[in-house]
């Protein structure tokens, strides 16, 4: 099996000036099983291919999600204290008493339907906002507002707080990336991650008093009081919440309008109604893949690929390197907005596939379909800043200008 | 301004972790986590007015080097 000493995968600036997905493509094609080690001694197995990837998300019993999702994210297999308390972090049975009050909560058929009407009407309200020749950075104006209105909703805050709880969020989240956090990376991280915590566990005393349940935290105070529930829990589980949804989406926009001003002429079949929105939506989600692998531990050998992992590595499962897999996608490496039979893998799979992955596609279409509608365009002007993180792919700077609808392209 | 003295950030630590924290007990490795920080932080600013930023729990490590660090930014400010 290869083994790759001091592996680019580990470095965060391979992944925003290098090119990762050609160096994945190379080891699915050759090496489809590889361990990666780093100076320090840690190490893990990368899957690359589509059918492994998904064959090593369903065996949630062999492969523990319990050691951290993240490479480093705790240094060794060894469990922290969210661990088997917070969804991604959760192995059975704890993963399933957890998630029945989360998606009850807040992932239920109204709280989709309310968030879809939020999210369109803040995508509307900034669009709106903007005039022909404006120019500003994308990623940092209009991204966030996609995440802005699940935040409204799930968590019954106001615009003001959830754009606070989404700075706190991105700090926690954006540590290693000077755009976010500046000179003092672990200080910021501490600060915004006690900050985050703090904010959810008032709404849950909050709701705890005022017994309403219109929203997921009142929702899950509900369960606190009752029992099925501690507060930590609940505390925890909306942190985890709070994250995926607020540091993800925004990345996907953010590509997703570099996409369309690269790719006009496809873009156009959606303008004209001849690609219907949530087929696109798909293919977005695809070709951007903001989550770019997770990570396991083997807690029993596992034969993947032809090989076997034995018990006690790191496995890391590439959605990047298996949504761009040939075996099955057809011309992988080409946007292809009306890409039929669309099996992209962004949002993982089995038991912890996205929670949030009906409101992410409702984000982003809903998105897809305002800028649609929009009588203007963005038209990159600039070099994109990808984001420091070999985790999350999406972009720190993005500057666009706002152009006549008909003028994109031409 | 009111003192947060080493006493108290044990008090506080021993309410919120159900454990027995001295002056020089590394609160992480005693297992102590964030939700724990957050309460005793509540408890610290319930008592004493001051919200004490996280990293100086994290920075300090013990209930002593917590509350040299809290002397620390008082001095600079
Ligand atoms: C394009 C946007 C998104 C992408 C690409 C994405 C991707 C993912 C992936 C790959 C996982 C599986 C992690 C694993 O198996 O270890 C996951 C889990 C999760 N996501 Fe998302 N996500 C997105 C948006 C969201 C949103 C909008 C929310 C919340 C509103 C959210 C909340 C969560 C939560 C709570 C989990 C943990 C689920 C569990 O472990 O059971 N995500 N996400």
């Amino acid at each position: 099996m290869l083994v790759v000493e001091d592996s680019p995968l580990y470095s965060a600036e391979f992944f925003a000036v290098g090119d990762p997905y050609a160096y994945l493509g190379g080891l699915r094609e050759n090496d489809p099983v590889s361990i990666h080690r780093r100076a320090d001694g840690y190490e893990f197995h990368a899957l690359t291919r589509y059918a492994d990837v998904y064959a090593a998300y369903v065996d949630h019993a062999r492969l523990s999600s319990s050691y951290g999702t993240m490479i480093d994210g705790s240094y060794r297999p060894q469990k922290d204290s969210a661990s088997g308390r917070m969804l991604i972090v959760a192995d059975q049975p704890e993963h399933t008493a957890i998630k029945r009050p989360v998606k009850a909560g807040g992932f239920n058929r109204e709280m989709l339907a309310r968030t879809g009407r939020t999210v369109r009407r803040n995508i509307r309200a900034a669009l709106e906002q903007l005039s022909v020749g404006d120019r500003l950075d994308f990623s940092t104006v209009i991204a966030p507002e996609l995440p802005k209105g699940v935040l409204e909703v799930l968590f019954g805050i106001g615009r003001e707080d959830a754009a606070a709880l989404l700075d706190a969020t991105r700090t926690m989240i954006g540590y290693r990336d000077e755009a976010y956090v500046g000179a003092s990376p672990l200080d910021s991280l501490v600060d915004a991650q006690l900050e985050v915590l703090g904010v959810i566990d008032d709404l849950i005393e909050q709701r705890l008093a005022s017994g309403s349940a219109e929203d997921m935290i009142g929702f899950l105070a509900r369960c606190v009081a009752s029992g099925e529930l501690t507060r930590d829990v609940a505390v925890l589980n909306g942190l985890n919440v709070a994250v995926g949804g607020n540091e993800t989406t925004p990345h996907t926009a953010s590509l997703t309008v570099d996409t369309i001003s690269r790719e006009p002429a496809q873009w156009r079949k959606v303008v004209d109604g001849e690609v219907s929105s949530d087929v696109a939506t798909q293919e977005f989600l695809r070709w951007t893949t903001t989550n770019s692998y997770v990570q396991r531990l083997a807690v029993a050998d596992v034969a993947i690929g032809g090989s076997v992992i034995p018990a006690g590595s790191f496995v890391t499962l590439w959605n990047m390197a298996a949504n761009r897999d040939p075996a099955v996608f057809d011309r992988p490496d080409s946007f292809v907005i009306d890409r039929a039979d669309n099996k992209q893998l962004a949002f993982g799979a089995g038991v912890h596939r996205c929670i949030g992955a009906p409101v992410a596609t409702l984000e982003i279409q809903m998105f897809v379909e305002e800028l649609a509608a929009w009588d203007k365009a963005f038209v990159v002007t600039g070099t994109p800043q990808r984001l420091h993180s070999n985790f999350m792919l999406g972009l720190t700077e993005l500057p666009v200008e706002v152009v006549k609808a008909e003028d994109l392209g031409a | 301004m009111t003192e947060i003295s080493v006493g108290l950030i044990i008090d506080c630590m021993r309410k919120v972790s159900n454990r027995d924290i001295q002056a020089d007990t590394d609160i992480f490795s005693a297992g102590v986590d964030s939700l724990a920080v957050l309460r005793c932080r509540a408890l610290l600013k319930a008592q004493t007015g001051i919200k004490v930023p996280g990293h100086v729990f994290f920075g300090g490590r013990t209930p002593a080097g917590i509350a040299d660090l809290i002397g620390a930014e008082n001095a600079g400010r």
